[in-house]
């Protein structure tokens, strides 16, 4: 159904798991993860659903971890590669910007921290207009 | 309530439940160790140790990334002085208490391998039918 949201990853009792929408209406994260293999996209949706269901305390640090400063992120692997999900946390909601193969057990590149903290404030900006014109009725 | 991207996805077919199930076991199961040595106060050097394995090991399965043996998970429990009790629930209750949607196939099941079977095969596929209940 042409109708149904797409940035709702996953919703359960106690978080909701979204993709970020970007300014221009693209969600890099879904994009990501619908380009994946089975296998690892099933991982990921996994992931979300343990999350949603049951909180960031229940997810290994193996799975899920803080990075730097406000951005976490999921983790997976691709064979041997090692993927990343950068995500946000907003009340009880977890939002995802993007994904990215991680380049071996180095640290993240800089761009990536950039762009996830790039998408991140496009995220809050629209939350805030959107909170501000619903107190403003 | 509209559907979510995974329930969109386990919806679509059998395969795709059958994947995410295992999935799912997997990360339920390492999260389940995860709890247990953080009870016991074990770290992963620790819990090693006790196995007699290495501390990658001991990560990989953290990671949910080995297909661990029922033996093996018994080994595992013990040693962090846990038994682990298994139990089923109809998978899409369970799914649809999990997102609350209303709106879940009431099932999604592989016919048993037809007489297009081999040719099904041979164009790629899975040899399976599927038959989704409205």
């Amino acid at each position: 159904m042409s109708d149904q949201p797409k940035h709702i990853a996953a919703v359960g009792k106690l978080r909701t798991v979204e993709y970020a929408v970007r300014d221009d209406e693209t969600m890099p994260a879904r994009e990501y993860i619908d380009g994946l293999p089975k296998n690892v996209k099933e991982r990921f949706l996994a992931l979300f659903g343990h999350m949603a269901q049951n909180g960031e305390g229940r997810l290994t640090d193996v799975m899920f971890c803080r990075e730097r400063g406000e951005i976490y992120t999921f983790k997976g692997k691709d064979n041997k590669i090692r993927l990343r999900l950068p995500c946000f946390k907003l009340g009880n909601r977890w939002i995802i910007t993007h994904g990215f193969p991680k380049p071996g057990k180095s640290k993240w590149p800089e761009e990536q921290f950039k762009l996830a903290n790039e998408i991140r404030e496009e995220v809050l900006v629209r939350e805030r207009k959107a909170s501000c014109n619903t107190k403003g009725r | 309530m509209a559907k979510t991207h995974l329930t969109e996805y386990v919806t679509q077919n059998y395969e795709n439940l059958r994947g995410f199930q295992q999935e799912r076991l997997l990360v339920e199961v390492a999260s389940l160790i995860d709890q247990a040595m953080k009870d016991k106060m074990v770290n992963r050097t620790q819990l090693a140790e006790l196995l007699g394995v290495t501390k990658g090991r001991v990560t990989q399965c953290l990671g949910g990334e080995r297909n661990l043996t029922l033996r093996t998970l018994a080994d595992i429990f013990t040693a962090l002085g846990k038994s682990l009790l298994l139990q089923t629930e109809d998978v899409w209750a369970s799914l649809a208490d999990w997102e609350s949607i209303p709106n879940l196939p009431a099932e999604i099941k592989p016919a048993r391998p037809t007489t297009t079977y081999s040719s099904n095969i041979a164009d790629g596929g899975d040899g399976y039918e599927y038959s989704i209940a409205a």
